[in-house]
Parts: structure tokens; C-alpha cells; sequence
């Protein structure tokens, strides 16, 4: 099946070229410590839906292997949400033993080796034994701040001391252009994460282009979608396009009648509601869902009745902690109930497919048969952030 | 009686024990453990009573569904976890050409594991 318009992103995008891209920067620890120093360390980084820290001293603690580092994100008693490393001005322990979310206690929170307490703030607000401490000026033993900073109720943090841009400066017009989708009203979030074998360019790639859908996606999306792109938009580092629906098909049974139960499915060809999406976003009638790529590692996929996103972040240059979230109003009665659940078992399962390359692809790269690798048209979101990429780490 | 939902759970009586699970990861492993023909009799006996039971179990409030509308609700959910594996999987068992479904861990909204 030909693209029925060949050659339609290298002709609107002239500067990235169409020729073959190198395998180096996958497989090169030395490329992969400049993209830790001059991308990920000086990038922001979604870290935490708002719904996931909603009250005051929720925090949620994320890993960051790639910079040896924890980060909490607490909401203050004044709703603020901020950033701190998990790392206790004393003697340096994690402040907070587990990753994922907790509440604190109304004293704050207390690292557990010698009972120090922090505020909402980061300040201290207790030290044991204080008296015997040597000239103790508390009021900078505070945790160490992390920039931290919220788009659309998405939490971002900025490895980066004294970031260049701020968030809203960074996403530029990408904030714009996806901004007012009503993200909060799909609060039961549905997350699936594993590790990964192979490099993050690798993961990312999988879910940056259309081409595979017919071979990969045989099996659970027969008929489902075209492998062309609508309306790509490159945007600053970010891109975006449009995945496109096919027409036609006969779904089965089951299938046919959880999209009769609820709109909240990506397989689902009708719509009978009102779009939700964004002006600027899925004016083609063909369009099934954005594939939005906040740069570097945050894809955030909307559609009409839900919305899904996938982070990739490195571990080190041949690992990856994938985490993939499935974003659903909650159900009001037994047949959205069950048509979620349909939605996200049909999904998880194309995502089970998407990650059945990633590893083998990573692996068969780092024989060295090959140092160059073909890409197409509709591949143009892989030669976008190959080259954004690569523009930054070769910076001065 | 046969459109209540005492009705539909006599019905389903023989899949009760084995379809009825309360969490995603119950009913992924049962279906995983499952071969064709088990899926099949299951998809078989609830597919044709799926829009009288969604209508029943829709006149009842979701998040506090009496005992026996919770079976019944639940084994909705296993056919929605069985289903894309006789629609589209021709009866296999496991997620065709796919990565290792274990290595999958999952978290999700509390409310949602009725």
C-alpha cells in the first residue's frame, strides 16, 4: 500500500533531508552521556499528574537513574506544587524510602535515619538532638530545591538549577496548540511500565510513525488504522501528528458493542459527541488520535473521550523505563465500566505488540551489521528528533 | 426472571467460579491459563446476553453494586479480557507476536477493581 502522497513531510520540511541516519548515537555510551548532560539534565521532565497529588502534602518520589537522583514533588499547605531531591541535608540518606505517592504527616516529612522533619517547602522544621549539632543554621539545611513547574496539570521538573526557559517557554506553541483539552476530567489513570532492553530512541521511534501498523498491529487492529500521517507539525524541538483512522471494516461482536457502550476507544470509528480536541488539532475527518511528542520523552496522545501517553527514560544507553498510561473519566454505569475495560485491555495489548520489537531491534543493531538505517516519509517524527538530538549534544 | 440479574447469573452458573474475578490481573492470568475451547464456551454463553445485562446492571449505582450484580459485573469484565482472543487472536491463549505479558506491571485507579 503506497502513501498516497510521497514525499509530502520532506517537501514541507526540507531541512532534515531524506537520507539514510547513522545507528551511532543508540548504541554509543559516549553519544548517550552527552544526551544525559545536554538533554535530559537540561530538559523538563514530566514527572506527575496534578490529580496524583491533589491534596495538601501529597507528594509523589520519581526515580531518575540516569541522574542518580530522586525527586519528590510535594503540594504545600499554600497548593504550591515544588520540587525537592530526596536527599536529607544531614547525612545525605533518602529522605523518603519508596517511589510512587504518599501523603505527609501534618509534622512533614521526617527521613527516617535520625528523624529530621521537612516542610512542604523543603525547610526543616525539626532536628533531634539539635542542641548538639555545632552552630546548626537550620535555615539553610533545607532539601535541595528542584525547578518544578505545571502545564495543563502535567508535572514537569528541570534538572537544570536555573533553567533557560521556563516550562511555558519551552512547550511554546506545542503548549499552545494542546492546551484546553480537558485533561482532568480523565482522572482513573490505567499505567502499565516495565524495563526495557535497548536504547530510548529505540522505544520512542516504535511509537513515533504509522508504517507498522499494518504488520505489527495486524493481529489486534485489523483494519484499524492507515500508515499515514495528517498534518505534521514541527515545533521548535517538540512534532505532532496526526494517526489516521481507516474506513470501513466490519468490527465483531464484542468490539462492536463496548463502542456502543461508551465513546472511549481509539478503535472506534463514529463519534456522537462534540469534539473535544483542541482547535487546532483533528479537523480531518480521518483523524483517530494526536501523537503528540513533548521533546524529549513525553508522547501525549489525544482523541475524543480519553486520552493516553507514554514516557520513555533512560536508564543508561542500552535501558529504558517505559511507563504507558491509559487516561479515562471515571464510568458513570456498568456498560462505560465495561467499555474502558475493553479499551484498555485492546490497547495494553497493541502495546504488547509495539515492545515485542524494541529489544530485538537494539540487540540485532549492536551486532555493527549495520551503521546506517533507511528511513521514509512518513518516519519524518524519528529524523526530527534524531536531529534535534543531535544538534544538542554537539552544542559548545 | 431471565432478563434479572438472578436470572443471568444462572445462566452463567458454570462460568461463575472460574470468570468471576474481582482484578485485571486475575482475569489476565485466567485467560492466559485458559485454552481455546474454554474461552470459546465462555464467549459463547455471555456474548448474546451482553446488552440485557449491561441494561440491568446500568439501572443500579456502579460504585455500590449489590453482591450478586458484582458477579455479574466482573464477568462482563473477563469477557472484555477474553474477547479480543476469539475475535481476533483465532483462540490463542497468549497476545500473539507480543513482548512477555509478565513483565508488564500494572497499576491502576483503585476504584476501578470493582
Amino acid at each position: 500500500m503506497n502513501a498516497p502522497n510521497p514525499g509530502i513531510w520532506a517537501k514541507k520540511f526540507p531541512q532534515l533531508g531524506t537520507g539514510p541516519v547513522p545507528v551511532e548515537p543508540y548504541l554509543s555510551s559516549d553519544y548517550f552521556e552527552r544526551e544525559r548532560d545536554k538533554v535530559f539534565k537540561k530538559s523538563w521532565l514530566k514527572v506527575a499528574r496534578v490529580e496524583e497529588i491533589a491534596n495538601s502534602r501529597d507528594y509523589k518520589v520519581v526515580p531518575f537513574e540516569f541522574a542518580d537522583a530522586e525527586v519528590i514533588v510535594i503540594r504545600g499547605e499554600d497548593d504550591q506544587i515544588r520540587g525537592f531531591y530526596n536527599t536529607c541535608s544531614h547525612r545525605g540518606n533518602k529522605v523518603v524510602w519508596q517511589t510512587g505517592t504518599g501523603h505527609a504527616k501534618g509534622g512533614g516529612l521526617q527521613c527516617r535515619f535520625h528523624g529530621w522533619v521537612y516542610g512542604t517547602k523543603g525547610e526543616v522544621r525539626s532536628v533531634p538532638e539539635e542542641g548538639a549539632f555545632f552552630d546548626l543554621d537550620k535555615a539553610s539545611c533545607g532539601l535541595t530545591p528542584v525547578a518544578t513547574d505545571v502545564w495543563e496539570g502535567f508535572v514537569f521538573i528541570n534538572f537544570d538549577p536555573e533553567p533557560a526557559q521556563t516550562l511555558a517557554e519551552f512547550l511554546g506553541v506545542m503548549g499552545e496548540r494542546l492546551a484546553g483539552f480537558p485533561y482532568g476530567v480523565f482522572s482513573e489513570a490505567h499505567t502499565y511500565r516495565t524495563v526495557l532492553n535497548c536504547n530510548w530512541k529505540v522505544a520512542q521511534d516504535a511509537f513515533s510513525e504509522a508504517y507498522h501498523v499494518n504488520t505489527i498491529h495486524a493481529g489486534t487492529f485489523p483494519d484499524g488504522f492507515s500508515t499515514e500521517l495528517l498534518d505534521v507539525q514541527l515545533l521548535g524541538p517538540h512534532h505532532s501528528c496526526g494517526v489516521c483512522k481507516l474506513e470501513g471494516g466490519n468490527p465483531p461482536p464484542v468490539a462492536a458493542m463496548s463502542h456502543r457502550f461508551s465513546t472511549a476507544s481509539i478503535a472506534k470509528k463514529e463519534l456522537d459527541n462534540e469534539s473535544m480536541l483542541p482547535p487546532d488539532v483533528g479537523n480531518d475527518p480521518r483523524h483517530a488520535f494526536e501523537l503528540a511528542v513533548l521533546f524529549p520523552n513525553y508522547l501525549v496522545h489525544i482523541l475524543d473521550g480519553m486520552y493516553f501517553t507514554h514516557q520513555f527514560t533512560p536508564i543508561d544507553v542500552d535501558h529504558t523505563m517505559w511507563e504507558g498510561v491509559q487516561y479515562f473519566a471515571p464510568p458513570k454505569n456498568a456498560g462505560e465500566r465495561f467499555s474502558h475495560e475493553y479499551g484498555q485491555v485492546l490497547q495494553r495489548n497493541a502495546w504488547l505488540e509495539d515492545t515485542a520489537t524494541m529489544e530485538d531491534t537494539h540487540q540485532a543493531l549492536k551486532s555493527g551489521a549495520k551503521s546506517e538505517m533507511y528511513l521514509q516519509d512518513g518516519e519524518i517524527l524519528i529524523r526530527h528528533l534524531l536531529e534535534v538530538v543531535d544538534q544538542m549534544v554537539n552544542a559548545e | 426472571m431471565s432478563d434479572s440479574i438472578v436470572g443471568y447469573l444462572q445462566a452463567l452458573d458454570p462460568f461463575i467460579e472460574l470468570w468471576a474475578l474481582t482484578t485485571q490481573s486475575q482475569r489476565e492470568l485466567q485467560r492466559r491459563g485458559s485454552n481455546a475451547a474454554q474461552m470459546q464456551a465462555f464467549y459463547d454463553a455471555i456474548t448474546p446476553r451482553m446488552e440485557g445485562i449491561i441494561e440491568v446492571l446500568n439501572r443500579l449505582p456502579l460504585d455500590d453494586l449489590p453482591d450478586n450484580a458484582r458477579t455479574l459485573m466482573n464477568l462482563t469484565l473477563s469477557l472484555a479480557e477474553i474477547a479480543p482472543h476469539v475475535e481476533f487472536y483465532q483462540g490463542e491463549p497468549g497476545v500473539p507476536f507480543a513482548f512477555a505479558e509478565e513483565r508488564f506491571i500494572a497499576s491502576r485507579a483503585e476504584r476501578v477493581e470493582l
